[in-house]
This record gives structure tokens, C-alpha cells and sequence, in this order.
């Protein structure tokens, strides 16, 4: 190619760098443009832009240079040198199939800028293009605008086809003096610049006469500029002019950006075009539930998207094999068949590994794939297969054959992916993937409901599937899978344990079945003891796809002592449950049918069936039969008498009640058969007055029972069904709407649920929340730890389960919120893991108002102890005598006063702890001690106060206790003490006895001390409530001792922050023992 | 010689109260009604420090870490007498002896009898 060049000896900027940066050649002008110093000295070296570039212009090239080079993509960019402008256009040139270097060409457009008759031009090149023509239009419209304003001769645009790689003839201005121009990439002058990306020049000369585009007679001057948009080159733009004219630098300038600003619009309009073909595939894959004409169709529509290039649609019918649904231009792939098996199942790996489209080419030479490989002409072996995936599972795949040199990028790559997800999802939900799989789920759904032998055949007669009821029917001996139907049949003492008499002539009863779609009945009887008659029903499965048949098989042994008439009716009976539940009605439907088809069977006159909810009677089906909508069941005498004896009954005309609600008119005598559920009656069927005068038998009985238990069957799931329903329904809206923030996580931490409260409580939308660890953002006041986390730990140490408590939680906006906690019960899924579900109630105002109350009582009890100090201080001096001498009288009242003031200080004291306690303020110094001693202490400290009221105080431990150390805060120990103490001698009549009793408990872990006295005791309703805030016994003692119910609380506060426990006994009227244990110190 | 009480109040009455029944007792009372007139009276080298800890200004616990601070006063035995906090373990005691008080009692709890044989003691144990 640089030898063409050479030998066109044209002196435009022109640079050509190799590939490894190194300069090859640079014009003259070029040089001068650059004004890199001795340039051409620099031939052979590598052009650094920060050590040889002096000016920023140059430096811009380089860069540029390198973009292009790196990129391997041409890039066309307007820099600025002083006051003129230069299109710098860069493009890698690539030489044999080696990039072999990078050519620059530079161009100035300063004139272009000015000329006024090409920006007239680009203006009306814009208005066109913004047009509503169509592209074809459009495309056409600008040539022709640019040759006459140009004052060209002649012009034409032709495009690269992308399956191909060749250049046509899109729109020409002379479509009569020119040839079908069909040019492969590189050849000619315009297919050396659609390959390059170079816009190039040819002055009219006899040499080059084999590169001009016109017919023989006519000489031109040619200017051919590549379309390029987003590094793509789409075609070329050639333009002509008479012989002896010639394209000027500046017009190649200006040619180059109007042909990229063409190739935009082409590129949009492909992009349009795509994207209607794909809305008009998606029609076609919505449009018909009849599959091979929507494939047939699809397949049109998938080539037109991707450029008519051959396609073609299989899937597996079976592991191995593929098998073709649709293709174009008759393109097909395969292979021999063991080839075939091998290279699916290899394509069919790589996709299910990468998930994403595969070029089999890349493993062209690997044999293997060489099956696969389109064997339809010579160029037309490069080629895609993209996987049909669906719920996760590839079951086919679409081939895409392109021409061997097509560049394949990513987006057609997304392309083929995105049309190939289109189309698996409608194949799939056409059912046309109707794999052995899911046969058998169909076939183990009837199973539950019906209970009959079900056995799967394929093609050949070969079970594929049966289910449990046909080894108890059959009494199998092995496993019949993979067996041959007829020779079970023909040979069955080999598979079964009854004594069957063979059945030779059905082998072709099978075969005819399953190609002819035939249906077939059998019995299987057996000649000697044990009796057994089975039925059974061969029908061919009529799916073109997979084909085979499916054997129904029913125990006809009891009901063959039945007359033929019996069994034919029973078969009728049963047959329509299975029809219904083979054809999908609901269950609703089922019960209509079958109480409909009643009368016709049992020979009656009418049907119907009565739920019974709640003592109501309320006709679900009916046939013949007028009744009310609803009706109570003590009304009915006829319901009841069905009702209260529980199985089928004839009632006989003489005990029909004519009034009886539930029966029309002119009903001589009725059938019933309850619905019996867990012993609860919960429907009625009837069929009412046999035809001609008879009366109901024992077949008519039978028959109804059977109906009856099918009936019931129905009702119960439909029962579960709705049940189930609704609760769910209920369930989540109540979760929804729940005020309570509700989440739940799942054994590893994760979120599984999170209602709309949540999102309110912690600013997390549910998207946000939903599949993220727990404890990675929903963080405590406690040091930041998790909340699961916390709740974990804490649920470890009470091991309890729902357990209440408050704390402070970070929201997403980094505010903290109070929030009470109720974990509720882990709940076990099926498959183990364990669930908890988390309740988060926003206490935040409650708390707020607490505070408010704490700092309130905390104020006022401060404000309160300043004047008590001041009455309890002089009251205490005027008692003293030091205001003077006081008479007996004096004496004794003011005693009054001060033990009443005592008493107040001793109330504020006990406000201040309970806030100290609700607060968490109370500082516990817990040091391993002696109780012992310390009970004494408090004995002794009460010895006075006891005496006064004539009450004995008793002390006794025992040796066990001696140099046993609890761990205690003395202080507070002594404060518990002091109140239970306190307590009994407040609660105990004069001349009372009070014990206090120390032992080690069961397990030798604590010490527990008892308090006991014979006083009042607690009624047994209150004693739940003692230790609680605000409580105190209401009975007449304690409105003399005084004391406002604080006290307790706070002892119980007291023992339980040291990790002890309290507890009381009583009997009203004889005294109370209240205990509380204390930690012994192990260490 | 009569010892000699800082008696550090704001309240009037207590103070009034305290007063009296020291005088009562043979001390010499000197008053202080908040921490700045407390820290001044105390370079009169009284023998003991009564002090308050709800006051307008300094409160008391930065008048007593002034007062151990400086080392003409920290050898005075201070006795903080408030009626804030409580007596058992509490952090504002804490606090109180962490700073070099003797002992922290509070007023609602003793009368002004129980106040000075407390007095007594701890003359008694510095002399």
C-alpha cells in the first residue's frame, strides 16, 4: 500500500508511523506543519510528543497518533494551529492481516471554515438529515445536494454489507452510465478507504485509470471518503468531478465530515430498524399459541435484524441429539450422529459456562466442532452459537452463520444474546419444551389427586415413569423402568407378584397407540387366587414433540362382583373426575360436573350438594333441584338425619317431611351421603326420586359413597388452598401495614424480610435492606455492635425466647432511635435453616417522655431535700433541747413531726433511685465479701426499732456460710436488707417475730437470705404485682405503716443488677418470707 | 483555741442553721456564700471545710480541686455537705473523694448534730 502511495508522488501532510511508534515517512508539508525540527532525520525513530514537539499542535498529533494506535481504531479530530484549522485523521493501515503502522494525514480546513458555499451546503445537508424522510431518502437526497452545490459531476454512497464484507452500491446520482458495483474490502480505491478509514484523492490521470469509477469513455477527478461513526466504518462516500478538475485539500476536509455526519444517520436508522425488528419478533412470538409458524416466522425476523445472514433455531430432543426447528436460506448444521452427540454436548458446557454467545471458530480446528460447522458454501464458516436458556437450563440453540472475514463486535455479540433470551422465553412458555420432566410432574399431580396406576410409555413402548399405586397394583416384584410394556405383558409372573394371564396380542395395541394416537382399554385378570381384575386405559400422549403414551391402570377386583352395568358407571364416575382434573378445571368445576352428571347416573331426578359452615346449608352445585341460596341447618330434618348418622342413607317417602326446607317438591325419597372431615359432618350430597317408580339400591349407594369421598377429597384441598391463601394475603398486608417495624434474617445473617416500617423506622428502602447482612448496618448504641449480633448474645444468656428490651439503633441519616426489641420465635423452614423474625417498635417519644419524667422527679426530689433538711435539722436541735427545754407534750409531738419529716426524706431518697435505676445510673462496686456479716450489721441496726414495737428479731446461718464470699456491692446489699427488714417490721403486729435465715441453695451457686415474719402476708392476687413500681398491698396495716410501693421495685432492681433474684411467699393473714439470692464468689 | 469551720452555703437558712449549732458547739464559723468567696477565705486557714456543691458560680467540686491544688490550702480536711447525689456509691461521691475529700454526706439524710460529731472525728484523727 505505502508503494502506491510513493508512486502517486502526492505532496499532501501525509505521516506514516509503524506500528511500534516508529516514524516511517513524512511529507514535506507535513514537517512544515508539524515544525518538529529535522523531522525527516527522525525517519526510523521512535517520535516522542514531550521531547521532539515544540508546539502544542504537534503535540496533539502524536497523542493522537497513539490513541489510534493503541485503539486500532481511525479516529478524525479538528485541532487548531494558530488560526487555522487542521482535521487531523489518524487510522491504523493494516497490511497483509498485520496492523503494519498508523497513517496521519493533515489537513487544513482553515478555507472551510470560511467558504460560504459549503457551509450553505453543511446547512442543508443538516436540515435534510433532521428530516422524516426515509434514510434511503435521505442518503439519496444529500448526494444529490452535494453535487449540485458542489458543482460535481457525479457522486455515489455505497455501504459494506456486515455478513458479506462487501461494498454496494447503496445510491448513486447516475444510475444508468453505471455498472452493478459489487467491491470486496480492499479492493479498488473505494475498497482500500472503506478498509482504511482514509479519505483519498485521485486527480484524473491515464495511470489511475483503473481505480476511477465511471464507465470507460468518461475520465474523472475521484475524492472517496470513508463513513465512519463510533470507529465503525459503514462505506464510503465517492464523489467525481469532470476530468481535468480536481479535489482540493480543503474540500477533502469538508467531504470527510459530511460523510460522518451521514454515516450517523445511517447508523441510527440501523439502529431503528433493529429495534422495529425486534418489537415485530416479539409480536410474532406473542402471536399465536401454534409454535412452528411463530418459529418459521421468528427465524425471517432474527436475519432481518441481524443483516440476512443465516440462521437456524434446534433444540434437544433428548440429551444428545439436536434437533432442528427452523432455519433460513436453508442452512443447516450437523454432522454424523455420534459427532453430533459429542459436539452439542461440548457447546452445550461452554454455554452453560459462560452463558453468553460462543464463535465456534475459535475451536474451527478442533474437530469436534467441525460437525456443528454450517456446511453451506465456502465463505460462510464463521459462526455463532448462542444458547436458548430457560429457568436457568439451556435447551437449544441458535446458529448464526457469517461470512468468514466479519469483524464480530460486543455489540453484536449483545445482540444475538438478547434475541436469543426472547425467543427461549417464548418457546418456553409455548410449551413446546415439554421435556419427560415435566410429563412427570403433571402425572405425579394427578397421582395425589386420583390414586390410580399411572404408567408413562415412550415411543418405542418403554416405561419411562409409573408411580406407587402401580407397584400395589400390579404387586410388582422389580422395577419396570426402562422396560418394555409388552413384555411385562406378555411375560408377567417375570415382573409381578399375581399370577396375571399374559396378554401377548398387546404388544401392537401399544405400538399402534403411540403412532397412530389411538386409545386402548386392557384388563389384567388373574385365573387363580388371589383374585385381581385390573383395568387399564392405554392413551396416546399427542405431543408432537415428545410423543409415547400413558397407561392408566385402576383395581377393578371389589367392584367386579358388580354387575358390567355397576362398574361401567363407577368407570363413568371416575373417568370424569380424571378428565376434569387431566383438562385443568377447578376443583369448584370438578364437583359442578360430577353433581350435575349424578342424577344422569344413579337414574334420579335431582342433584345437589350442600356445604355445611357454621350450621348453615349452603348449595354448592346443583342439578334439578330448587332450593333456597342458605339455609339452617336445624330447619332441615332431612340434613340432620344425614348429618347425625354419618354414612349413606335412602330416606323412604314416609319419613320425608313435605315442609322440609332443603327439599322441592314432590320429592318422594332421597339418597344422602354425608361429608365426613375429623368426625365433623361438613356437606351433604342428595340425589333425589328414582326414575320410573324404582327405588334406590345398593349400587346407588356405592356410587354416591364414591362420589362422596372424591367430593370430599376436592373440598379438603380447596379448603387448604383458600385457608392457606387468605392467611398468606392476611398475613403480608397485616406485616405491611404493621406500625411495628418487622424484619426477619435468615441463619446466616441476612435479611429476608422488611416491611414498610422498617424502611420509616430506619430510613433503608425495603431494596436497600432486603439480602444484606443484618449486622453490617443495622448497628446499637452499644458500642456499635450488631443487633443481631446483641440479640444473639443476649438471647444466649437468657435463653429466652422473645424476650423484651430497648436500646438505641442508627439509622441511615446516622440519627439514633430508641426502639424496643420483641425477637420473636426462630422458625424453622423446611429445609432447616432457621428464621427469626424481629419486632422494632419506635419508643423513641416514650423514651423522650421518659427522660422528661426522670429529669422532672430528679428536679424536684433535689428541690424537696433543701427545705427537709432545714425542718428535719432545727426539728432535730428543738428535740435536743437546744432552743431550750421542752414539756412531755412539746416532746412527744415534735417526735411525731420528725419521724414524719424522716419519712419524707426517705420517699424523695427512694424517688432519686428509681430514676438512678431506670436511668442505669447507679454505679455497683461488686466485690467478693461476707453476707453474713453484714446481716448482722443490719440486725443490729434494726435491734431498736423492732424493740420498739415488742417485735423479736432472729438470726441464723449455719457453718456452711462460714469464710463463703459472695459477690456483692456492700453498700447496696446492705440496702436490700435494710428494706426487707424494714418491711417485715412495718408489716408485722406488735409482738410480732421476725427470722433472718442465710443458706447456700441447691446447686451451691448462690447464698440465698430469707426474711420472714408472721405479719399481715399478701393476698394471693397481689403477689404477682409486689415488686412492682407503684404497688403496695392494699390492706389495713399498710395504710398505718406508711410507704409508697417504691421500695420493693428497688430492691428487686438491686438484687437483680448484682445477678441475684428475689422472691416472695405468703399466706394472707400469717406473714411473708421474701428471699433474695446473692452469687457466690467460686474464684 | 477555738477551731475554726469554713462553712461553704448558698442556702441562707441552712447556713443559718449550720452556723448556729456549730457556734453552739465551741467552733468559730467563718461563711462563704459561693466558691469564689470560698477559695479567698479559705488562705484564713480554717481548720475544716464545709462545702456545698450546688452553688451559683464555682460549684464545689471545683472549688475543692482549687483548694487541694494550691498548696496553702490542701492540707485542710474538707467534709462536702450537699444534697446532691446519694451516699452509697454513687458517681458524684466518687467524684468528691476522687478529689480529696474526707467524707461526702448528704444534708437531707443527718442532722446538723450528726454533722458536727462528724466534724469531731476527722479533727480528732488530723490532729
Amino acid at each position: 500500500m505505502f508503494k502506491e502511495m510513493g508512486q502517486l508522488k502526492i505532496d499532501f501532510p501525509l505521516i506514516i508511523i509503524s506500528d511500534e511508534g516508529y516514524l516511517k515517512y513524512c511529507s514535506e508539508s507535513a514537517g512544515e506543519l508539524l515544525f518538529i525540527p529535522n523531522i525527516n532525520g527522525l525517519v526510523g525513530q521512535k517520535i516522542d510528543a514531550h521531547q521532539h514537539c515544540s508546539s502544542d499542535f504537534s503535540k496533539e498529533v502524536i497523542e493522537l497518533v497513539e490513541k489510534a494506535r493503541t485503539d486500532q481504531t481511525p479516529y478524525n479530530s479538528e485541532l487548531r494551529k494558530g488560526d487555522m484549522v487542521f482535521l487531523v485523521s489518524v487510522a491504523p493501515v493494516v497490511e497483509g492481516k498485520k496492523p503494519s503502522g498508523i497513517s496521519v494525514i493533515l489537513n487544513n480546513i482553515t478555507e472551510y471554515r470560511t467558504k460560504e458555499t459549503e457551509s450553505a451546503l453543511l446547512y442543508h445537508i443538516s436540515s435534510t438529515m433532521s428530516s422524516t424522510l426515509p434514510p434511503k431518502e435521505i442518503s439519496e437526497k444529500i448526494l444529490w445536494q452535494i453535487v449540485q452545490v458542489m458543482n460535481l459531476s457525479g457522486g455515489n454512497i455505497m455501504l459494506v454489507d456486515p455478513p458479506s464484507q462487501i461494498l454496494f452500491v447503496e445510491t448513486t446520482t447516475s444510475p444508468n452510465r453505471m455498472r452493478p458495483l459489487r467491491l470486496k474490502l480492499g479492493q479498488g480505491i473505494a475498497g482500500w478507504v472503506a478498509k482504511t478509514g482514509q479519505p483519498l484523492a485521485i486527480p484524473h490521470t491515464k495511470k489511475e485509470k483503473r481505480y476511477v469509477l465511471a464507465s470507460k469513455n468518461e475520465d474523472k477527478s475521484l475524492l472517496s471518503v470513508p463513513l465512519i461513526t463510533k470507529g465503525q466504518i459503514l462505506g464510503v462516500l465517492n464523489l467525481w468531478k469532470p476530468a481535468g478538475e480536481y479535489f482540493a485539500e480543503s474540500q477533502v476536509q469538508t467531504f470527510s465530515i459530511i460523510a460522518s455526519r451521514i454515516a450517523d444517520v445511517i447508523e441510527t436508522n440501523r439502529q431503528r430498524i433493529v429495534g422495529e425488528k425486534r418489537l415485530e419478533l416479539a409480536q410474532i412470538l406473542n402471536s399465536t399459541p401454534d409454535l412452528q409458524p411463530i418459529v418459521e416466522k421468528a427465524i425471517v425476523k432474527v436475519t432481518e435484524i441481524l443483516g440476512n445472514v443465516p440462521c437456524s433455531i434446534y433444540t434437544w430432543t433428548d440429551l444428545n441429539y439436536l434437533d432442528s426447528l427452523a432455519s433460513t436460506h436453508h442452512c443447516y448444521v450437523g454432522g454424523r450422529k455420534h459427532e453430533m452427540r459429542m459436539s452439542s454436548a461440548k457447546v452445550k458446557h461452554l454455554i452453560d459456562e459462560t452463558g453468553s454467545p460462543i464463535l465456534l471458530n475459535n475451536w474451527k480446528n478442533s474437530g469436534w466442532v467441525k460437525s456443528l460447522m454450517h456446511k453451506h458454501g465456502e465463505g460462510w464458516n464463521n459462526t455463532i452459537a448462542s444458547g436458548l436458556i430457560s429457568k436457568g437450563e439451556l435447551f437449544g440453540l441458535l446458529f448464526i452463520h457469517y461470512a468468514a472475514a466479519t469483524e464480530l463486535g460486543r455489540d453484536t455479540l449483545n445482540l444475538i444474546s438478547a434475541i436469543s433470551s426472547q425467543l427461549a422465553m417464548t418457546l418456553e412458555n409455548s410449551q413446546l419444551y415439554t421435556d419427560v420432566a415435566r410429563e412427570r410432574d403433571i402425572l405425579e399431580t394427578i397421582h395425589r389427586t386420583t390414586g390410580e396406576g399411572l404408567i408413562l410409555l415412550d415411543v418405542r413402548g418403554e416405561i419411562i415413569f409409573y408411580n406407587q399405586a402401580v407397584k400395589e397394583l400390579l404387586g410388582m416384584k422389580k422395577d419396570i423402568l426402562g422396560e418394555g410394556l409388552d413384555s411385562i405383558l406378555s411375560e408377567p409372573d417375570k415382573y409381578c407378584r399375581y399370577m396375571f394371564i399374559p396378554q401377548i396380542d398387546m404388544s401392537d395395541s401399544i405400538r399402534r397407540s403411540a403412532t397412530e394416537g389411538r386409545a386402548f382399554t386392557m384388563t389384567l385378570n388373574t385365573c387363580e387366587k388371589p383374585f385381581r381384575v385390573i383395568k387399564g386405559r392405554l392413551e396416546p400422549i399427542k405431543d408432537q414433540h415428545s410423543g409415547g403414551a400413558l397407561l392408566t391402570l385402576r383395581n377393578f377386583t371389589e367392584i367386579e362382583d358388580l354387575n358390567n352395568k355397576m362398574a361401567t358407571r363407577v368407570e363413568q364416575l371416575t373417568d370424569l373426575f380424571k378428565i376434569s382434573n387431566l383438562t385443568g378445571a377447578s376443583h369448584l368445576k370438578t364437583i359442578d360436573r360430577v353433581i350435575k352428571y349424578l342424577p344422569k347416573l344413579l337414574q334420579a331426578e335431582g342433584s345437589v350438594f350442600l356445604q355445611i359452615t357454621d350450621g348453615e346449608l349452603i348449595p354448592l352445585a346443583r342439578s334439578n333441584w330448587r332450593t333456597y341460596n342458605k339455609l339452617i341447618l336445624a330447619d332441615s330434618k332431612i340434613a340432620q338425619l344425614s348429618v347425625t348418622k354419618k354414612r349413606p342413607q335412602v330416606i323412604k317417602s314416609g319419613e320425608i317431611d313435605k315442609n322440609d326446607q332443603v327439599l322441592p317438591r314432590k320429592t318422594d325419597s332421597i339418597l344422602t351421603v354425608p361429608l365426613v372431615e375429623g368426625g365433623a359432618c361438613t356437606g351433604i350430597i342428595a340425589v333425589r326420586n328414582k326414575l320410573q317408580g324404582k327405588r334406590f339400591n345398593k349400587d346407588d349407594v356405592k356410587l354416591i359413597s364414591i362420589a362422596g369421598d372424591k367430593v370430599q377429597s376436592l373440598m379438603k384441598s380447596l379448603k387448604l388452598m383458600g385457608n392457606i391463601g387468605r392467611e398468606k394475603d392476611r398475613l403480608s398486608v397485616l406485616i405491611e401495614s404493621s406500625a411495628e417495624g418487622i424484619f426477619a434474617v435468615d441463619n446466616d445473617g441476612s435479611i429476608s424480610l422488611w416491611n414498610e416500617a422498617m424502611s420509616r423506622l430506619t430510613g433503608y428502602s425495603t431494596e436497600e435492606a432486603m439480602g444484606k447482612a443484618a449486622n453490617k448496618f443495622l448497628l446499637t448504641g452499644r458500642d456499635n455492635l450488631g443487633l443481631i449480633d446483641l440479640i444473639n448474645s443476649s438471647r444466649k444468656m437468657n435463653q429466652q425466647k422473645g424476650s423484651l428490651y430497648e436500646i438505641e439503633l442508627h439509622t441511615k441519616s446516622r440519627n439514633k432511635r430508641w426502639v424496643g426489641i420483641h425477637f420473636a420465635i426462630p422458625l424453622s423452614n423446611r429445609e432447616g435453616e432457621t428464621e427469626m423474625i424481629i419486632l422494632l417498635n419506635d419508643i423513641s417519644r416514650y423514651k423522650e417522655l421518659e427522660q422528661k419524667k426522670n429529669e422532672f422527679i430528679s428536679m424536684t426530689a433535689h428541690e424537696l431535700r433543701t427545705p427537709l433538711t432545714a425542718i428535719k435539722g432545727y426539728m432535730s436541735m428543738i428535740i435536743q433541747g437546744d432552743a431550750g427545754p421542752l414539756n412531755e407534750k412539746q416532746d412527744r409531738y415534735f417526735g411525731r413531726v420528725y419521724s414524719s419529716v424522716e419519712r419524707l426524706v426517705g420517699l424523695v431518697e427512694d424517688l432519686l433511685n428509681v430514676v438512678r435505676i431506670e436511668e442505669k445510673r447507679m454505679v455497683f462496686n461488686i466485690k467478693p465479701a461476707p453476707l453474713q456479716n453484714l446481716a448482722k450489721e443490719v440486725m443490729f441496726d434494726f435491734k431498736q426499732k423492732a424493740l420498739q414495737k415488742g417485735i423479736a428479731l432472729d438470726f441464723k446461718t449455719n457453718n456452711q456460710l462460714k469464710n463463703v464470699l459472695v459477690l456483692m456491692d456492700s453498700d447496696r446489699t446492705k440496702q436490700i436488707l435494710s428494706n426487707l427488714v424494714d418491711n417485715a417490721i412495718k408489716y408485722t403486729h406488735r409482738n410480732g417475730k421476725i427470722s433472718i435465715k442465710l443458706y447456700k441453695d441447691g446447686k451451691g451457686k448462690y447464698v440465698v437470705t430469707e426474711v420472714e415474719d408472721n405479719g399481715v402476708g399478701i393476698p394471693p392476687s397481689q403477689i404477682e404485682n409486689v415488686f412492682d413500681k407503684n404497688y403496695r398491698v392494699n390492706n389495713p396495716l399498710s395504710n398505718q405503716a406508711g410507704g409508697y410501693g417504691l421500695g420493693l421495685y428497688i430492691t428487686r432492681s438491686l438484687v437483680e443488677q448484682q445477678n441475684g433474684e428475689i422472691w416472695v411467699k405468703s399466706a394472707e393473714g400469717r406473714g411473708s418470707i421474701f428471699s433474695f439470692s446473692v452469687p457466690i464468689n467460686n474464684k | 483555741m477555738n477551731n475554726t469551720v469554713l462553712l461553704v452555703e448558698d442556702d441562707r437558712m441552712l447556713a443559718e442553721m449550720y452556723e448556729e449549732k456549730l457556734s453552739m458547739e465551741g467552733y468559730k464559723v467563718i461563711q462563704a456564700e459561693d466558691g469564689k468567696i470560698a477559695l479567698k477565705k479559705a488562705k484564713k486557714q480554717p481548720n475544716v471545710i464545709l462545702l456545698d456543691i450546688m452553688m451559683p458560680g464555682l460549684n464545689g467540686f471545683e472549688v475543692l480541686k482549687e483548694l487541694k491544688q494550691d498548696m496553702e490550702t490542701t492540707s485542710i480536711p474538707v467534709i462536702v455537705l450537699t444534697n446532691v447525689g446519694s451516699e452509697s456509691a454513687d458517681s458524684d461521691q466518687d467524684l468528691a473523694l476522687s478529689l480529696g475529700a474526707e467524707c461526702y454526706l448528704v444534708k437531707s439524710y443527718h442532722t446538723p448534730d450528726e454533722v458536727v460529731s462528724k466534724i469531731n472525728t476527722i479533727l480528732n484523727r488530723t490532729k
